[in-house]
C-alpha cells in the first residue's frame, strides 16, 4: 500500500474503532472483517457503508463482497473511487 | 405541530401500537419533538406489572423509534418501503416510566448517509430524563422482507 492508500486505511480503520466499537489493538489491515476474522455482520456491513460515505463521499452500497474482505481491499476501493 | 389525525397519514402503527399522541415540532429529515402519553388504560400495564405498572423499556424505545419515522419519512407515501429500526445503541432507563407521565421524545439526528439514520433520542418527564439512547434506522424493500429464502 502507498502513503495514500495507508492514510484512507487509517481512516476506516478509524470508522471501525469508533462506530463499531472494535478494539484498535484487534485491527490490522489484513485481517479478515466479516466470517472468521472479527466476525462483522450485514448491520456492520451497512454502517461501513454509511460511514465510508460520510468520510470519502464513495458509495459502497451494492459493491461486491470481496471489496468488504478487510482494510486493506476497502481502502483499495475507496481510493480508486474517490473523487479527483 | 401534529395531531393525531395527521400521524395517522403519516405512520402506519395503529393502537394498541401507536406510542406518539402528538408532534410538538418537526424538522423534516432533521428532529422532532413528540409526546406521549402514558394512561394506566394501556394494555401491558395488566401483565407489566399487576401491583406496580412500569413501562417496558422496549416500548419507551417504540415511542422514540415511532417519532424518529415521523422525521425521517418525507410524506410517508412510497408504498413499496417500510423504515426499521437496526440497531438500538447505549440507551439508558434513567428512571421508570409509570401511568400519569407525560413523555416528551426528543430525536435528532446525528448520522444519515447511504440509506442509514441514526438518531439522538432524549425522553423526560416534567423536564427530567427518563431515558436517552441512540436508534439506527434503514429503508427496506417490504418484498425482501417477506420473501421466503
Amino acid at each position: 500500500m502507498d502513503a495514500k492508500q495507508t492514510e484512507i486505511a487509517e481512516k476506516i480503520k478509524g470508522i471501525l474503532v469508533e462506530n463499531l466499537r472494535i478494539p484498535a489493538e484487534e485491527l490490522d489491515y489484513e485481517i479478515e472483517l466479516f466470517g472468521d476474522g472479527i466476525g462483522l455482520d450485514s448491520i456492520d456491513s451497512l454502517e461501513i457503508i454509511a460511514g465510508i460515505d460520510q468520510e470519502f463521499g464513495v458509495q459502497m452500497t451494492g459493491v461486491a463482497r470481496e471489496n468488504f474482505f478487510n482494510i486493506e481491499a476497502l481502502s483499495k476501493y475507496v481510493m480508486e473511487h474517490l473523487e479527483a | 405541530m401534529m395531531n393525531i389525525i395527521e400521524i395517522n397519514k403519516r405512520i402506519k402503527q395503529r393502537p394498541p401500537f401507536q406510542m406518539v399522541d402528538r408532534v410538538l415540532e418537526v424538522v423534516p429529515g432533521e428532529s422532532v419533538k413528540a409526546l406521549k402519553n402514558v394512561s394506566v388504560n394501556e394494555p401491558y400495564f395488566m401483565g407489566h406489572f399487576p401491583d406496580s405498572p412500569i413501562m417496558p423499556g422496549v416500548l419507551v424505545i417504540e415511542s422514540a423509534a415511532q417519532s424518529c419515522s415521523l422525521a425521517i419519512e418525507a410524506d410517508g407515501t412510497d408504498e413499496s418501503k417500510i423504515y426499521v429500526l437496526l440497531k438500538v445503541k447505549d440507551f439508558k432507563f434513567v428512571k421508570p416510566v409509570i401511568p400519569g407521565d407525560t413523555m416528551i421524545i426528543d430525536c435528532e439526528k446525528t448520522m444519515g448517509a447511504s440509506g442509514l439514520f441514526t438518531f439522538a433520542v432524549k425522553v423526560s418527564v416534567d423536564g427530567k430524563v427518563r431515558a436517552k439512547g441512540e436508534l439506527m434506522f434503514t429503508a427496506v424493500d417490504k418484498e425482501s422482507i417477506y420473501a421466503q429464502e
